[in-house]
C-alpha cells in the first residue's frame, strides 16, 4: 500500500520533469540573433499580466514563413510552433501562467523567413499574483458621431474567451444605451441607462432584481447621465447635463462633446428620491462626472465656470473637487476642496474613478473641455488620496497620440482597465494595467482575443469597459422585459 | 405534342427576355445602389462568423451574388437565373400530385412577384435565396418515400432549414405538413405519419427560434422568426416574403386537388393562368418598382463615377426634382465648371441642392457626402460618409463607404486607421485592387501628395478649424476659400448659396474673390445678379462696372428690363427667353 502511494505521488512529478525537460529545448539550432523584440500585434512584450488571463494570443506583422516559441519560467516551459498566428491552447497556457504566480515567464521567439531561422531577443511576461476582476463588461458600438445603429452592452469572461450580450438595442427599439457602471462594493450590481422617448430609464440591478427608474424632475436638468454608485448601495450620484456635439473641419479632430449645462444629483434608491445642494449644483459653474470615495464619507466630481459656448470651450477647465457626504442622513457638505486645480496645471480633468481601497482617484487629464474620448492628448493621470501627489503614469500613458480615457478599477485595486484609441485613433479597444504596492503602473495589454487577427476585423469600439468580479445576472431577454415595463418615477426633495 | 412543347419553350424564353429587359433597361441602377451597400469578405473567419446565425447561409450566397452586380448585365442574369431555378422548384412542388403541365405555366407565379419585389431597394437577395432553399429541401424531404425515414430527416430539416434559411423554414413546414395530410389521399405508398408527428414538428417550429434567441442570438421574438434576411429593416414584416411562405405550400395544396388545371379545358386551362400571372405581375409591378428611386440611383452611379457629362444630360433630358437628384446635377455643373453659368437652367431647390442637409438617415449622408467631399471638406465628408455607413439600415459596412473613408484617412494622413480599412477591403473580390493600390501610398506623404486625387485634396481642405454645421456653409465656405483662394469649387457653390439666396449684399461682398480665377468673364448667374445690383444704382453704374462681364449680358439685361417694366404679365413674357437668368429667379421663384 505505501509502495503504490509512493507510486502514484511520484507519476506527476516524473512527466513534469518529462514535460520540463522536453520543451526545455529549442528545434532551431542553426539561427541568426537579433537585439531587438519580434513585431507582434498586440504588443503583448514585457508586460505585466494577471494569473487569471485568457492566453495571449497574437500575429507576427511581418511576413514570416514559420515560427517557433518557447515560454519558459522556473516552474516549466511551454513550446508551440506555427505559421502566423499564435494560438495557445488554453489548457497549456492557464497551467503554465498559473504555476509562475509572482514570477517571470521568458518568451522566446524564432522565425523563419526567407528559409532562414532569426532569434529576437526574449521578453517577459510577469505573472501577478493578483488576479483582475474575472468580468468585464462593455459598450460595442460604431465610434459614429451622432448615428447609432446596434447597441450592445457585453459581458467577457477575461480568464476566457467567453463573451455574452447583457443588453441589445434591437431589442429596446433600437435605442441608445450608454454607461454600465458597477458597484465594486456589491458584486453583481449595477446600472445602466436606456435613452428611449417613452421606455427609457435608468435600469438598476441590485439584490437579484432589475428596476427602471426615470430620473427626470420637473425640477432637474435632465435625467441622470454620469453617475456613481455609493458603496453603501442606497445612492447613486448622477450628474445632468445638457450635452452638444460639434464636428471639428481639421484633419486632427474629429468632435467636440460639450455641456452648455450641467448640475449634480443623487438618486436615493430605497426613496426613489432625488436631492441636491447648493455646493454641487450652481448656477455659475458646470459640475459633472460625480465620484464617491471608496468609504462613502466624501463626493468628488468635476467643476468649472460657466462660460460662453461654444465659443470659449476652448477655455473649458475643469477642476476635480470634493464635498462631504453623510449616507446616514444624506447630507451634502458646503465646503469645497479642490484636489486638482485646473488653473494650476492649464489643463481640464474628467472621469475620476477611486480605487477600491480608497488609495487613489484616477482621472483623465486633456487640454480642454469635459469628453476625453476624442481628444488625442487624453491621459490617465493618478492621484494619490492620502498625499494629494500626482501621478501621471508614463508606462501607462505610452501612446504617442490618441486618447486614453473611461478606466475602471477591479476590485483588489491592483489593476485596472481603460478605453484607449491608441491603436489607429477611432477604435478603441481595453486595455489592461498593472498598479504595483508602490503604486508604479506597468505597461499596459489589450484585452486578448481567441483569434488574434480579430480587432483588425471588428469595427466597434469597446466603449465604458468597466470590471465586475461576478458575472451579471440579467441578461439581454430581461432587458427587453424592462424596456417594455413603466418606470417607476422619482421625487425631487430639493436643495438643502 | 407540338403545342405543349412551345409553351414549355416560349414562357422560359419570354419570362427570361422580359426578366432581362425588367432590371437591364428598367431597374439595373438599383442593382448598381445595392452592390457597395454590403462588404462581403472573402475570409474564412467571415464565412463562418455569417453562417452562426440563423439564415446565414441564406445571408452569405445573397451577398456572394450581390457582389457580382459590380458587373454590368451580371446583376440581371443571376436574378434571372434564381428566378428560373425557384420555377423549376416551384414546378417540381407542382409535380408532386399532378402531371405538371398542367400548372406549368402558373409555376411561375412565385417568381413573378419576387422579380418586382426585389426592385424595393429592401428587399435583399438572399430573401429569394432563402426561399430558394427551404423549397428545395421541401421536395427533398416529401419525395422520401420511406415514412420513418422521412419523418426523423424531416424532424431534423426543420431545424437545419429555419438555420440556414431564416423564416423560410416555413415553406418546409407548411409544405411538409400539406404533403403529409393530404399525401397519403393522393399519392400511393405514401405512409401516413401520425398525427403526434406533427405536432412535434409544429412544436419544435415554435420552440426553436425562441430557444436561440433566449440563449443563442438575442434578437426581438419577431426577428426570430422572421431573420434579417428578407427586409433591410428588421423591424419591418417582410409582407411578399411572408406570402411566399404561404404560396409555395398552398400550391402544392392546389395542384393536390386540381390535378387537371383550372379546367379541363388545356387552352383555357393556360389563357386562365396567364391571366393570373398577369394580374400579380401588373399588381407587383404597381406594388414594388419606384422610377424615380431608379433616377436618383441612376445620377448617383454616375457620381461615383465621376461621369459629370452624363448627369448633365440625363438632367437636360428631365429635370431634377428632387433634392438628391438636384445636388448631384450642381456636383457635376460645378465639376465641369458649368455651376456658374447653368445654375438656373434647372430647377434649384435653395441651399439643401447645394449641399444636403444632414438628416441622421442614410441616404442624405451617402449622398451628401459627394459634394462636401469634393469642395474639399474632407472631415465633414468623412462624417456623413461615416454616418451613412452606421445608418444603413441592416447594419452592414459598405465598401462604398469604407473607400471614402479610406480617402479622408490618406488625405488626413490618418495611416493606422486607412490601413484597417485597406485590409478590409482587401478581403474583397472586387475592391481587392483598389485597396493593394491604395496600400502603396501609406505613410508615403510625397506619393499622396501627388495623387491626382487626395494631393488636390490636400491642398484644398480646410486649414483654420472650426465647428462644421451645413447651416452655415455659406461661412465655411468663405473660410475654405480663405485657407486656398484657388479652390474654385468654394467659390461658385458660394456665389451659388448668395445667389440661390436672394443674398445680394453678401453677393457682391464676395464676388470679387472671383479674380482669382481668371474668368474671362464672370459666370453668367454671378454677371447677372452684378448687373442687377449695379442696375439698381444707375444706368452709368452698369457701364462702367469693374467686373469681368459680357456685353451681351448687358443687353439681355436691357431687353429684360423694358419686358419686365412694360407688361403686367411680363412673367409669362419672360420665361421662355429669360427662365434660365437670375433675374427671372429672384423675381419669380
Amino acid at each position: 500500500m505505501f509502495k503504490s502511494d509512493k507510486y502514484i505521488i511520484n507519476i506527476p512529478f516524473l512527466l513534469l520533469c518529462l514535460f520540463t525537460i522536453a520543451c526545455s529545448n529549442y528545434s532551431v539550432d542553426n539561427y541568426k540573433e537579433i537585439d531587438s523584440y519580434p513585431s507582434i500585434y498586440p504588443d503583448y512584450t514585457d508586460i505585466t499580466i494577471p494569473y487569471n488571463i485568457a492566453p495571449l494570443n497574437f500575429l507576427f506583422t511581418d511576413n514570416i514563413e514559420q515560427y517557433e516559441l518557447l515560454v519558459q519560467g522556473e516552474h516549466g516551459s511551454l513550446k508551440i510552433r506555427g505559421k502566423n498566428a499564435v494560438r495557445f491552447r488554453m489548457s497549456s497556457f492557464k497551467n503554465i501562467v498559473e504555476r509562475h504566480k509572482n514570477s517571470t515567464l521568458t518568451i522566446t521567439v524564432f522565425v523563419k523567413i526567407d528559409n532562414e531561422w532569426i532569434k529576437y531577443k526574449p521578453f517577459a511576461w510577469s505573472v501577478s499574483s493578483y488576479p483582475v476582476d474575472n468580468y468585464l463588461t462593455y459598450r460595442l458600438i460604431e465610434p459614429a458621431y451622432e448615428v447609432w445603429n446596434e447597441i450592445q452592452i457585453a459581458e467577457r469572461n477575461v480568464s476566457n474567451f467567453t463573451e455574452r450580450i447583457i443588453a441589445a438595442n434591437n431589442m429596446a427599439d433600437g435605442s441608445c444605451m450608454n454607461c454600465h457602471i458597477s458597484n465594486k462594493n456589491i458584486p453583481e450590481s449595477s446600472f445602466f441607462h436606456i435613452r428611449h422617448q417613452t421606455g427609457g430609464g435608468t435600469v438598476v440591478y441590485q439584490h437579484g432584481e432589475l428596476r427602471k427608474i426615470d430620473t427626470r424632475t420637473e425640477n432637474t436638468l435632465s435625467a441622470g447621465v454620469y453617475g456613481s454608485w455609493h458603496p453603501g448601495g442606497r445612492y447613486i450620484a448622477f450628474s445632468t447635463n445638457e450635452i452638444i456635439p460639434e464636428f471639428y473641419s481639421t484633419h486632427d479632430r474629429r468632435m467636440e462633446v460639450y455641456d452648455t449645462s450641467s448640475g449634480l444629483i443623487i438618486l436615493d434608491l430605497e426613496r426613489n428620491e432625488v436631492f441636491s445642494a447648493p455646493s454641487i449644483d450652481r448656477a455659475a459653474y458646470f459640475e459633472t462626472f460625480p465620484e464617491f470615495s471608496a468609504d462613502g464619507k466624501t463626493l468628488y466630481f468635476c467643476v468649472t465656470d460657466s462660460l460662453t459656448l461654444p465659443e470659449e470651450y476652448e477655455k473649458l477647465k475643469y477642476s476635480l473637487c470634493a464635498v462631504s457626504f453623510d449616507p446616514e442622513s444624506g447630507r451634502i457638505g458646503s465646503k469645497i476642496d479642490t484636489l486638482f486645480d485646473s488653473s494650476l496645471h492649464n489643463k481640464t480633468v474628467s472621469q475620476p474613478r477611486v480605487s477600491p481601497d480608497g488609495k487613489y482617484i484616477m482621472i483623465t487629464v486633456f487640454e480642454y473641455g469635459t469628453f476625453p474620448v476624442w481628444h488625442p492628448d487624453a491621459r490617465l493621470y493618478l492621484i494619490d488620496t492620502q498625499t494629494s501627489e500626482i501621478l501621471k503614469l508614463p508606462e501607462v500613458n505610452n501612446n504617442d497620440k490618441y486618447s486614453n480615457s473611461h478606466h475602471s478599477w477591479s476590485s483588489n485595486s491592483r489593476w485596472f482597465v481603460f478605453a484607449s484609441k491608441r491603436d489607429n485613433g477611432m477604435y478603441g479597444k481595453p486595455y489592461f494595467s498593472f498598479i504595483d504596492e508602490n503604486g508604479q503602473a506597468h505597461k499596459p495589454f489589450v484585452l486578448p482575443q481567441r483569434n488574434p487577427e480579430f480587432y483588425h476585423y471588428f469595427h466597434k469600439s469597446y466603449n465604458i469597459p468597466e470590471l465586475f468580479s461576478k458575472s451579471n445576472k440579467f441578461n439581454a431577454l430581461d432587458v427587453e422585459r424592462i424596456f417594455k415595463s413603466k418606470a417607476e418615477t422619482v421625487k425631487f426633495v430639493g436643495k438643502e | 405534342m407540338k403545342r405543349l412543347l412551345n409553351v414549355r419553350i416560349i414562357t422560359p424564353v419570354v419570362f427570361s427576355i422580359l426578366v432581362l429587359f425588367f432590371w437591364q433597361f428598367g431597374y439595373r441602377y438599383t442593382l448598381f445602389f445595392q452592390e457597395p451597400l454590403q462588404l462581403f469578405l472573402t475570409t474564412g473567419n467571415y464565412f463562418w462568423e455569417t453562417l452562426k446565425l440563423p439564415a446565414g447561409f441564406a445571408g452569405y450566397l445573397g451577398e456572394f451574388f450581390t457582389q457580382f452586380y459590380v458587373i454590368p448585365f451580371v446583376g440581371p442574369l443571376i436574378i434571372l437565373f434564381l428566378l428560373l431555378l425557384l420555377q423549376f422548384l416551384v414546378e417540381k412542388i407542382f409535380c408532386f400530385y399532378s402531371n405538371s403541365n398542367k400548372w406549368f405555366v402558373l409555376s411561375y407565379l412565385p417568381s413573378v412577384i419576387y422579380c418586382f419585389v426585389l426592385s424595393d431597394e429592401f428587399y435583399l437577395l438572399s430573401g429569394l435565396i432563402a426561399i430558394i432553399i427551404a423549397t428545395a429541401l421541401s421536395l427533398f424531404a416529401i419525395h422520401i418515400r420511406n415514412g420513418k425515414t422521412r419523418a426523423v430527416s424531416i424532424s431534423a430539416l426543420i431545424i437545419v432549414a429555419y438555420f440556414i434559411s431564416g423564416g423560410a423554414f416555413f415553406i418546409f413546414l407548411f409544405t411538409v405538413l400539406v404533403a403529409e395530410f393530404i399525401g397519403r389521399k393522393k399519392r400511393q405508398n405514401y405512409s401516413k405519419a401520425p398525427i403526434v408527428l406533427l405536432v412535434l414538428w409544429l412544436i419544435i417550429s415554435i420552440v426553436i427560434p425562441v430557444l436561440i434567441r433566449n440563449y443563442y442570438d438575442p434578437v426581438p421574438l419577431r426577428q426570430a422568426f422572421v431573420s434579417d434576411r428578407f427586409h433591410k429593416i428588421s423591424t419591418v414584416l417582410p409582407f411578399p416574403s411572408l406570402i411566399m411562405w404561404i404560396l409555395i405550400p398552398a400550391l402544392l395544396w392546389i395542384s393536390a386537388f386540381f390535378s387537371k388545371g383550372i379546367t379541363h379545358n388545356a387552352l383555357v386551362n393556360r389563357i386562365a393562368q396567364l391571366l393570373i400571372l398577369f394580374v400579380v405581375a401588373y399588381s407587383s409591378y404597381k406594388q414594388f418598382p419606384n422610377p424615380n428611386a431608379e433616377k436618383v440611383k441612376q445620377y448617383d452611379y454616375y457620381v461615383r463615377h465621376q461621369q459629370w457629362e452624363k448627369i448633365i444630360e440625363l438632367a437636360e433630358k428631365d429635370l431634377p426634382r428632387n433634392a438628391f437628384a438636384v445636388n448631384y446635377l450642381n456636383l457635376a455643373l460645378v465639376k465641369t465648371n458649368q455651376l456658374g453659368n447653368r445654375l438656373f437652367e434647372f430647377r434649384q431647390l435653395g441651399s439643401a441642392g447645394l449641399f444636403l442637409p444632414y438628416d441622421r438617415e442614410h441616404l442624405s449622408s451617402v449622398f451628401g457626402n459627394e459634394a462636401l467631399y469634393h469642395v474639399g471638406l474632407v472631415n465633414a465628408s468623412q462624417q456623413y460618409m461615416f454616418e451613412g455607413m452606421e445608418a444603413i439600415p441592416d447594419l452592414r459596412k459598405s465598401t462604398r463607404a469604407l473607400k471614402r473613408l479610406t480617402d479622408v484617412a490618406m488625405i488626413n494622413g490618418d495611416y493606422a486607421l486607412a490601413s484597417k480599412y485597406i485590409d478590409l477591403l482587401k478581403n474583397t473580390l472586387f475592391y481587392k485592387k483598389w485597396a493593394q493600390n491604395a496600400e502603396l501610398y501609406l505613410y508615403n506623404e510625397l506619393k499622396i501628395n501627388t495623387h491626382p486625387d487626395w494631393g488636390i485634396k490636400r491642398t484644398i481642405r480646410p486649414q483654420s478649424d472650426y465647428f462644421f454645421s451645413v447651416h452655415n456653409i455659406d461661412v465655411i465656405l468663405l473660410s475654405l476659400l480663405h485657407d486656398n483662394p484657388n479652390n474654385r469649387l468654394a467659390f461658385e457653390y458660394l456665389m451659388s448659396y448668395y445667389l440661390l439666396n436672394k443674398d445680394l449684399g453678401s453677393f457682391m461682398r464676395y464676388v470679387s474673390l472671383g479674380h482669382a480665377f481668371d474668368y474671362q468673364y464672370l459666370p453668367r448667374s454671378c454677371q447677372e445678379a452684378v448687373l442687377y445690383v449695379l442696375g439698381l444704382q444707375s444706368r452709368e453704374a452698369v457701364q462702367d462696372n469693374p467686373y469681368p462681364i459680357n456685353p451681351q449680358t448687358t443687353q439681355r439685361l436691357n431687353s429684360y428690363v423694358n419686358i419686365y417694366t412694360s407688361y403686367p404679365d411680363a412673367e409669362m413674357r419672360l420665361k421662355n427667353d429669360f427662365g434660365d437668368t437670375f433675374w427671372y429667379y429672384f423675381h419669380y421663384r
